[in-house]
């Protein structure tokens, strides 16, 4: 304190307008000795820094603290699940992000917002996995066996194409498992769901929201409204059959690939209204990715779809807009189902994933059969390309058919490609990784300890097996 | 009475504001049936946000259909059509102006949203922005106002004869 008087001048008015310029100087005396900054007790607290540690080029200095300070508060909570809880309680409204998107021209909004990049073809992987031509020949009369009872024995007029389309995929599924267990053991240990709810949530910087709004006319009208520089989706949907193993699937590219990393991503300059959006009411955000946390296989495998809807809209629109609307429809799926299992590992919007995660789905109606390849590289939306420059990755092919006709009895017209690439996707074997799959979550979380391996090994093994 | 019908009961409305009449039933055999002067109109919208070049935005007849919209663009004017869209805005309220209750409410209005096919873009003109480069339009305004009041200053005592005169 003394120190800051030394060479100051202090300006004195009296009520005579006489001013009196008074200047003090104070002189050390040899007995006073180099005080240092650590012993002085300081009456202010220290200065904060302007930005907390990281990369937040976008926001401003409140956001940035606050985030910080929300991140903090999430990695002390122990479990996934009331990780969730904590984020779902705030009800707010959401844009609906459909899988099954009816408008037209919206692949750009769907990119943009899932922050993902389209590229056609499956990656390298697939070509170096090569399917044995004895499997495809022991495996394809079964597959006529169950296409010719669905289209042709079985009395199916009665229910609806989308009825019949899933009914001919769980049939396909549930025939074609247990001749492939002796290929991919993991095949043995993997759950096997139909009719599954997936839905996710998540926020995308770059849209404008209103935060609140104050209709009194007191506060000048710059501090009336408050705006928030993101907007939260919503997807719900359904899925016909999803195939879950213990161990996650390999990455299909390292994460930091060039793919991977695209500090240009395209902004977009218009309102998710323009593209046909909806609004939710306000209620609590739902994600779900068809299993409960802690269950032993929380890692996708496959997921199959129909696209019976498709074929309405390619009445009305035709072949070019259905192809756009094919191609988001595997890449809202994949990416939804991906999202709720990131949440599952511990991770969220304010904890980013550490690692790739990565599915297979198929769109099909029984004759028709497209593939996709997700690879998901973030979850965090609301930094700007310069902080978060990763991207996510869709690899997609063209619609390619299983067979022609089916008339009097016998398939005319078998392809053999896309059974090998749909006995492909089924034969990929997952792959246990040396990484810690929760990072983000305490060792001795309750979660970690309670996941039992409740499927045994040898199915054949009746003697009981306990942890 | 509803205020729809108050305020038309002996005034006379205007082709666009009616109502379209029941068309004929069409029995097979029957002539084609022809509409000399149609009722349905379109009228563009200029949009206040940002859209993107392939969509447009107009006014139109309350009672046309997505296909009556779609044919009237392909049809007249030959511009290839993907897809439409309504929304119907309800018409303001007209407040008593010593009250404050409201009396009636102006005309809802239809609005279609329109995306166009084949790779067309429409970018709305820009008729009615405001000019960005006023600077030298204001000076020479000015310069001309000057003029005028150092005339009349002049012949401040034959202001009330006109200006061929003074």
């Amino acid at each position: 304190m003394a120190a800051s008087l030394i060479g100051r001048h202090f300006l004195i008015q009296s009520r005579n307008r006489r001013s009196l310029t008074l200047k003090f100087r104070l002189k050390y005396s040899s007995a006073v000795q180099a005080v240092s900054n650590e012993d002085v007790e300081s009456l202010y607290p220290p200065v904060k820094p302007r930005f907390p540690p990281g990369n937040w080029t976008s926001m401003t200095e409140e956001e940035a603290w606050t985030r910080y300070e929300d991140m903090q508060e999430m990695t002390a909570v122990p479990t996934a699940k009331e990780r969730l809880e904590k984020l779902t309680k705030k009800q707010m409204r959401a844009y609906r992000f459909p899988v099954t998107n009816k408008s037209v021209r919206v692949l750009e909004f769907q990119k943009n917002v899932t922050k993902s990049h389209l590229i056609k073809g499956l990656p390298n992987i697939y070509d170096s996995l090569q399917v044995d031509s004895s499997i495809v020949e022991k495996i394809k009369p079964y597959i006529i066996e169950v296409l010719l009872l669905e289209k042709e024995r079985l009395f199916r007029s009665k229910f609806r194409d989308i009825h019949r389309d899933s009914l001919i995929l769980r049939n396909l599924i549930q025939t074609l498992l247990p001749l492939l267990y002796e290929h991919n053991t993991a095949l043995r240990t993997s759950q096997v769901d139909e009719e599954v709810d997936i839905k996710g949530f998540w926020d995308r910087s770059g849209f404008k929201r209103v935060m609140w709004y104050d209709a009194a006319m007191e506060r000048p009208k710059e501090y009336r409204i408050k705006y928030a520089n993101d907007v939260r989706f919503q997807t719900a949907h359904v899925c016909d059959v999803s195939i879950r193993t213990e161990d996650p699937l390999k990455e299909f590219l390292p994460i930091d690939d060039e793919l991977c990393v695209n500090e240009d991503f395209p902004v977009l300059e218009y309102h998710p209204k323009v593209f046909g959006t909806s609004k939710t009411d306000r209620e609590k955000s739902q994600l779900t990715p068809g299993y409960n946390f802690g269950d032993p296989c929380e890692f996708g495998l496959v997921s199959f779809h129909n696209t019976v809807w498709l074929d309405y809209q390619r009445r009305k629109y035709g072949d070019a807009v259905t192809e756009e609307m094919r191609q988001g429809m595997g890449l809202t799926a994949s990416f939804t189902w991906l999202l709720a299992q990131a949440y599952s590992q511990g991770f969220n919007s304010l904890l980013d994933v550490t690692y790739p995660m990565t599915t297979q789905t198929v769109l099909s109606d029984g004759r028709k059969m497209s593939f996709f390849a997700y690879q998901l590289n973030t979850i965090d939306m609301l930094k700007n390309n310069i902080a978060n420059p990763r991207q996510n990755i869709c690899w997609y092919t063209d619609e390619t058919r299983l067979y022609e006709k089916i008339e009097d009895g016998k398939v005319i017209g078998f392809n053999d490609e896309t059974c090998e690439t749909l006995l492909k996707f089924l034969l990929m074997k997952p792959e246990r990784r040396n990484i810690n799959m929760k990072p983000t979550l305490p060792a001795e979380s309750l979660e970690i300890l309670s996941q039992t391996e409740f499927i045994s090994r040898n199915p054949l093994d009746l003697s009981t097996e306990t942890n | 009475m509803s205020h729809f019908t108050k305020n038309l009961i002996g005034k006379y409305i205007p082709l666009w504001k009616r109502k379209i009449p029941k068309y004929p039933i069409y029995w097979k055999g029957d002539p084609q049936l022809r509409v000399f002067l149609p009722l349905f109109w379109m009228k563009l919208l200029k949009p206040k946000n940002k859209i993107p070049s392939d969509r447009v935005q107009f006014e139109v007849h309350p009672q046309m259909s997505t296909m009556d919209v779609k044919n009237y663009l392909e049809k007249i004017y030959k511009v290839p059509v993907t897809d439409v869209k309504f929304a119907t805005h309800q018409g303001e309220p007209i407040e008593h102006p010593l009250r404050g209750s409201v009396v009636t409410r102006e005309d809802d209005k239809k609005i279609a949203f329109v995306v166009l096919g084949e790779g067309q873009t429409f970018e709305f003109p820009g008729i009615f922005d405001k000019p960005s480069d006023t600077g030298k339009q204001m000076e020479d305004y000015k310069v001309e106002n000057r003029r005028i009041e150092r005339a009349n200053q002049k012949l401040w005592d034959k202001l009330s004869l006109p200006p061929w005169f003074r």
